[in-house]
């Protein structure tokens, strides 16, 4: 059956809704050369057909497969983008290496462009009236109280807050914290709220 | 209704989906299609089952290469039982993409049957939606829920769970990012197995 | 949701404005956050408050560390700030998903002077056109066979749904409402009564969200 394939690449896609997979290069490149050979194969009974004019029928059906391979690579395309912008709201501007690997070199390109633009948008907020931009990635819940005691969740090393105190984060080490510093930290697992 | 599903992965499974067809004109070269055929080229008359995306393509063709029957499950007899109590069959096993499905289906069923089906079987089933997204046992309730009853049933269940830890605890403590959690606990799980 | 918020200044007049100018916001987010389409923008109202708040940041930071009221304002001021920061990221988040027909929409907007997305806005969503149109080029459309290669965006536009249904109250009374039917030719025509509340579909009571007749709950 046509375009077979590249549904197994969206239906792996599918499985995994909550985290972005490796880029599956290798079964691209299959599929763009199943596309290259049916439409060599288009040529040459697009060629034939004007003696045999029934093989026009054989030259639309491929044609069609060829336009459903392209809708699905670029459905699988479009659908990592959304999860790599789903990155930079949650793990930052800069990625662990780990998840960093995930992505193909043009993804991390792509990522590096949306990131430059989010902050180029940020950074223009408020211009006018002599704001310095705001982080939209940071009040991303209604604020209940604040100051929140947190829980350290790995060795991350010095935090300096706002009016100058610098703390140690170590693992298991405990803090009672403004809610606007660690707002951020938390969202990247590095502090967990007490409750 | 401007037509948004392009890039959509879900509707590109629906489209997967297989459909009856009936061949109107010899296909050459087209055999491979039906998995019964004995020779390179598919005859006119010959009944083969293919995905609803080339069955559409095909039958749009002027003039058409294909006449598109309606899968059983939206034949007379499927239907009667669903119109009697939907609530019986199991979505799971037998259409997955029952509504998604059954809604591209509806254009080749003059007498409009099948869209009548498909309203009257959602309206039975509402219920069974409701039940899964408030039970303990969720993976009994929904197991002969289709697709995009049990994306819904999971959805009500997120609120619901939401709401009643929000009444409970007077606010939400902050958490993780989901993505950053889940691909902590995937990666816990992959070096685990090594 | 009901932030009722006494925003004290040392001047009464701007006690006034500033409510004013918070419950202006607050619906406009409101709206924003149920309305399935992109809305015009609130630049007005996003400024004025970040203004507000520069002001009163001054005040707090006048006041000791402990002084209750400094926390109780740092509180209103943290409340405001996420009001602000999630009514322009859920105005992002739609420009990103309907990007295309929001692009093309503004430009005809843009010449009669009736602009929804600000000038940041508007630079936002061409720069991330580009990058998904450079990025699809690259990865797989130039390397398909030749006759294929275009990036066809009235197949790639995703359109918002406005059929989708929404409750709403109405601020005033509006008469004449047009339900069209779209399977037979039953229009119907309703009357919103001043305070009254509905669930309708979105399409015929938009241009209302829009000129603030009726507020989405």
């Amino acid at each position: 059956m046509f375009a077979e394939k590249v549904i197994e690449l969206l239906k792996e896609a599918e499985r995994n809704k909550e985290t972005i997979d490796q880029f599956n290069d290798e079964k691209i490149r299959q599929i763009l050369e199943e596309m290259h050979m049916l439409f060599n194969l288009n040529m040459t009974d697009a060629n034939a057909s004007s003696e045999n004019k029934s093989l026009w029928t054989a030259v639309q059906i491929r044609h069609s497969a060829l336009e459903r391979n392209k809708r699905c690579l670029l459905a699988y395309l479009y659908n990592r983008m959304q999860k790599i912008k789903t990155l930079r709201w949650e793990f930052g501007s800069v990625l662990p290496t780990d998840v960093r690997e995930l992505l193909s070199d043009d993804e991390y390109l792509w990522f590096t462009k949306y990131s430059t633009n989010l902050a180029s948008y940020m950074r223009s907020l408020g211009q006018d009236i002599g704001y310095n931009g705001i982080d939209l990635t940071e009040n991303l819940k209604p604020p209940k109280s604040l100051f929140i005691e947190v829980l350290c969740m790995v060795d991350y090393g010095k935090l300096e807050l706002e009016d100058g105190d610098v703390i140690m984060l170590k693992k298991n080490s405990r803090h009672f914290l403004p809610t606007s510093e660690c707002q951020t930290l938390i969202r990247q697992g590095i502090l967990k709220q007490i409750v | 209704m401007t037509n948004s599903n392009y890039l959509n992965i879900s509707d590109i499974l629906v489209s997967n989906e297989k459909i009856p067809c009936k061949i109107l004109q010899d296909l050459p070269k087209m055999g491979f299609l039906d998995p019964s055929a004995t020779e390179d080229d598919l005859k006119v008359g010959s009944n083969v089952e293919i995905p609803l995306w080339l069955g559409e393509t095909l039958y749009s063709r002027r003039p058409p290469l294909v006449s598109v029957d309606l899968p059983k499950i939206y034949k007379d007899a499927y239907r009667e039982i669903l119109n009697a109590d939907a609530c019986t069959i199991d979505l799971h096993k037998f259409a997955q993409y029952f509504y998604e499905l059954g809604c591209y289906i509806a254009k080749y069923d003059i007498k409009g049957e099948v869209a009548t089906t498909l309203v009257n079987t959602f309206k039975q089933r509402f219920r069974m939606l409701l039940a899964a997204s408030v039970s303990n046992d969720s993976i009994g309730t929904m197991q002969p829920l289709s697709v995009s009853e049990r994306e819904r049933a999971a959805a009500a269940a997120a609120t619901e769970h939401a709401l009643s830890a929000w009444l409970q605890r007077g606010d939400s403590p902050l958490t993780t990012a989901c993505m950053v959690a889940n691909h902590r606990k995937r990666k816990r799980a992959e070096m685990e197995m090594l | 949701m009901d932030l009722e918020d006494d925003i004290e200044f040392s001047n009464d007049e701007e006690e006034i404005t500033a409510d004013t100018v918070l419950k202006t916001l607050q619906s406009a987010w409101q709206n924003e956050r149920l309305a399935p389409e992109i809305l015009p923008h609130r630049n007005d109202m996003v400024e004025c408050m970040l203004g507000q708040i520069q002001h009163m940041e001054r005040n707090i930071n006048k006041l000791p560390k402990t002084d209750l009221r400094a926390s109780i304002h740092k509180m209103e001021l943290s409340r405001i700030k996420f009001i602000i920061c999630n009514y322009l990221k859920t105005r992002l988040n739609k420009i990103e998903k309907y990007c295309i027909p929001i692009l093309n929409e503004e430009k005809q907007r843009i010449d009669s002077g009736t602009n929804y997305l600000t000038p940041s806005e508007y630079k936002y969503a061409q720069e991330y056109l580009l990058n998904l149109e450079s990025h699809l080029k690259t990865v797989v459309l130039n390397k398909v066979p030749n006759n294929m290669q275009t990036f066809e965006m009235s197949k790639m536009a995703v359109y918002p749904n406005l059929q989708t249904h929404v409750f709403l109250q109405a601020n005033e009374t509006v008469n004449g409402v047009v339900l069209e039917d779209i399977f037979g030719d039953q229009d119907e025509e309703i009357d919103l009564e001043e305070g009254s509340q509905h669930i309708l579909q979105y399409k015929p009571i938009a241009d209302l969200v829009k000129n603030g007749k009726v507020q989405l709950i």
